[in-house]
């Protein structure tokens, strides 16, 4: 009963609205019982994996997977791993088996799962063991000032940014509307808008927590978030753009709508853009401050 | 007229004062318009004076016609092919069509660029259109201080919706275009804004209505204008056009079943209030007209349904007042009003005596005007189409395109036909309420300064709400707050053009 009471008590009546959709995005990114199988403490003797070492060993039974890391929990924490081993043993018993056996494996891999995730939160929070680990470790580089991964992302943020060599704005669409089917779309298409890191001065203040990037140097920097940072790294690792995440997706939407703006309206950029309209193959182009009509076979020719 | 014709047909024969002098008249009378139709016509009212609203389908399918003539596009001296002309006029520039008119032809072209509105978004397809335009041209003279306040506004209204060398690229294009085939002589230049302030201008500054939010809020939409491609500022414009003018119309109707709530009072008991009493408790925007998540037809045929109630009443009295020798020869201001209830209490005697309760009970109970005041037939029912149609999120007839609307205020609950329309707003709306809501303050604003915004608007958010609700939903998934768990559960604000707040220190 105690367990069935720790389970199901509502914990969450003293955290404000707000704090409680960052508590969850923190922990999912956080939490060590989502963390990869493949990571791993590092002990004297020995390295222990989470997925092989844990969650293989816990799978089978309790008692298996105490034994393994027995010497690495606290007294307290073990007392209470040996009480759900027992009930473990009584759960695999014939004589309960036989009386009610779907309960019976259902309360059985609730509590296995119950201990393999206190002992993955246990060792990982010990021993720094999270989620992602690797990518937060590395995103603590770029924001303490490695410019080499930070140019990485950089170059990246900007494939995503801009369409191949251009910048490409639709002329006709607003804000949160899904873009056009393409006969209906009329879009203009400047040179690239470069991506560079900002220098935030440092002197006389503690360095900054988070990373900004100037695009087309104009108008509001981009902050490398690490839903950004890890989303570029994923693109790197072979991930499709189609697959970014929501957050990371508006994140660009906006940026690339606020630099809409600023490139439709200045005259240097606009030099030499190309207005397309949907599949038309004419093209109205922006030379010395007039509108010329090319047509894209005239022009690719 | 006399009472006898006004008794006849009471929504024809209204007395003189209450139909020219009264400033909780609802001039022009709202009927059908979407969003599209309300800037188009404000298009014609600021720039093209000369065209009147019933000429503009002829002008569009002439226009149509014109476009698919090779000659006449030749001899306009286009660079551009006729083919392209035309997928720019029936693709790109298309504004898709509502599921009723999917079997319509006529030409129906976003608002982008002043020519335009040459040719499409006028109210009605065939014979003679309501003006929107001079809705909120008054709107503008309810809401400015002064007449000359008023005056730059318009004045600042009319360069931001016209084509100037720093404009959006694609705008200019298309305005030399449209430019090289305008025909029917139409000039753009600015037109004369009447002087119609509504109220004297010592009683205005001390009330609260919501022309005056939207005064303030219109010149920060015009302010945001160089941040954002042409499409984005126009969409953002008719979003506050859309809040702005369905608020003042329910704030008018409010007004006037006020207005008749105090007449009965002054008819029964010896209550007259005083100028000021009349303008705190009777004009002043306190309440609130919709509800942000709830359902909003009803309520609307409510307000509407009861400002047909109350202008039989009034009118009743007014005419009844002539009868008896007490000449009322305007309602201009509260000091008038306030002189009016005077006056019914004075000769209260005489007028139920006269059976005037008989007449107006016979008037707004009986069968002959039953439908009316139900909102099923004539202006209620205008009224409430105009509200739905303006605040509601088109429907399209082509699936493809159902996401071009994103300037809402109500959406459907859900996707089948008969799902109720709820207080919803779309992003393009949140972003120019952020906007405004931002412009007038100095520093940071958490999000009970957005309410209060909203509250202008006659709109209830519970602020309680917000954070788990849809509006702090969208309001996330825009970028527009921050979190911040250390005030305790508050939430700010993060202005969506921050060149605007810049300019404005300048």
């Amino acid at each position: 009963m105690g367990l069935h009471y720790f389970l199901s008590a509502p914990r969450d009546t003293s955290v404000p609205s707000t704090l409680k959709p960052q508590l969850l995005g923190i922990s999912e990114a956080l939490d060590p019982a989502l963390a990869e199988p493949a990571s791993k403490i590092q002990l004297s003797t020995r390295e222990l994996f989470f997925g092989k070492d844990i969650d293989a060993r816990f799978s089978q039974s309790i008692g298996e997977g105490l034994s393994q890391v027995r010497r690495l929990l606290t007294i307290l924490e073990v007392e209470l791993l040996q009480k759900l081993e027992q009930t473990d043993e009584l759960l695999s018993s014939s004589a309960v088996r036989r009386r009610r056996p779907a309960t019976a494996r259902r309360m059985q891999n609730l509590i296995r799962d119950f201990a393999c995730r206190f002992v993955r939160r246990s060792l990982g929070v010990r021993y720094g063991v999270t989620r992602e680990c690797d990518m937060l470790a590395e995103f603590e580089n770029v924001i303490s000032g490695n410019t080499q991964l930070l140019h990485k992302a950089v170059k990246q943020v900007e494939a995503l940014i801009n369409d191949d060599d251009h910048f490409v704005v639709v002329l006709n669409s607003t804000f949160g509307e899904p873009l056009v089917p393409l006969p209906r779309r009329a879009t203009v298409r400047t040179t690239k808008q470069r991506v560079r890191p900002v220098d935030s001065p440092t002197t006389g203040r503690p360095a900054p927590t988070v990373r900004f990037l100037s695009i087309g140097g104009k108008g509001h920097p981009l902050a490398l978030t690490y839903e950004l940072f890890r989303s570029v790294r994923e693109l790197e690792n072979g991930m499709l753009p189609a697959s970014l995440p929501r957050p990371v997706v508006a994140l660009l939407d906006t940026t690339k709508a606020r630099l809409a703006g600023v490139v439709v309206r200045d005259e240097d950029i606009l030099d030499g853009a190309e207005i397309r309209i949907g599949t038309r193959e004419t093209i109205i182009s922006r030379e010395l401050g007039e509108f010329v009509v090319l047509n894209s076979r005239e022009v690719s020719a | 007229m006399s009472m006898e014709a006004f008794k006849e047909n009471p929504w024809k024969e209204s007395h003189p004062a209450y139909e020219k002098k009264t400033f909780f008249h609802i001039r022009p009378a709202p009927e059908f318009a979407t969003a599209e139709v309300v800037v188009s016509s404000l298009y014609r009212a600021c720039g093209f004076e000369t065209l009147a609203e019933k000429d503009v389908p002829a002008a569009g399918r002439e226009f149509a016609k014109d476009s698919q003539a090779p000659r006449i596009h030749e001899r306009s001296g286009t660079k551009i092919d006729m083919e392209t002309w035309r997928v720019v006029l029936n693709g790109v520039l298309e504004s898709p069509k509502q599921p009723n008119q999917s079997s319509k032809r006529f030409l129906q072209m976003c608002p982008l660029v002043p020519d335009v509105a040459l040719y499409s978004g006028s109210a009605r397809l065939a014979g003679n259109s309501w003006n929107p335009g001079q809705l909120i041209q008054r709107m503008i003279g309810y809401g400015s201080e002064n007449y000359q306040q008023a005056q730059n506004l318009w004045q600042k209204l009319y360069e931001a919706l016209g084509i100037s060398g720093t404009d959006d690229i694609w705008a200019r294009w298309l305005h030399q275009e449209f430019g090289l085939r305008r025909r029917n002589g139409a000039e753009w230049k600015i037109s004369h804004l009447p002087d119609e302030g509504g109220l004297p201008l010592q009683e205005k500054s001390r009330l609260n209505f919501p022309a005056r939010q939207f005064v303030r809020d219109l010149e920060g939409v015009i302010q945001a204008k160089p941040f954002m491609t042409r499409r984005q500022w126009v969409s953002l414009l008719e979003a506050q056009l859309r809040l702005g003018s369905v608020a003042h119309v329910l704030w008018l109707c409010d007004v006037n079943y006020q207005v008749w709530q105090a007449i009965r009072r002054a008819l029964h008991a010896d209550d007259y209030p005083s100028a000021e009493e009349v303008g705190n408790r009777l004009i002043s925007c306190t309440g609130h007209y919709l509800t942000y998540g709830n359902p909003a037809v009803p309520i609307i045929r409510d307000y509407a349904s009861r400002y047909l109630v109350a202008r039989i009443g009034i009118n009743a009295v007014l005419w009844q007042l002539q009868v008896m020798g007490v000449e009322i020869k305007s309602l201009e201001s509260c000091e008038e009003l306030s002189g009016l209830l005077r006056k019914v209490g004075e000769k209260r005697n005489q007028l139920l005596a006269a059976g005037l309760e008989a007449t107006v009970t016979e008037l707004q109970e009986g069968e002959k005007n039953a439908r009316a005041i139900a909102c099923k037939k004539g202006i209620g029912s205008n009224l409430v189409e105009f509200a739905r149609h303006v605040l509601g999120q088109r429907q399209t007839a082509n699936e493809i395109l159902r996401g071009y609307d994103q300037g809402y205020i109500l959406r459907k609950k859900a996707e089948y036909s008969s799902a109720p329309w709820i207080v919803s707003m779309g992003p393009v709306s949140i972003l120019a309420l952020v906007h405004c809501c931002l412009r007038d303050a100095a520093g940071p604003r958490s999000i009970q300064k957005l309410c209060q915004h909203l509250a202008a608007y006659g709109i209830r958010v519970d602020r309680d709400n917000v954070t788990t609700g849809d509006l702090g939903r969208k309001l996330r998934m825009l970028g527009l707050v921050l979190d911040s768990p250390d005030a305790e559960s508050g939430m700010l604000l993060v202005p969506p053009f921050d060149g605007t707040l810049k300019t404005q220190s300048a």
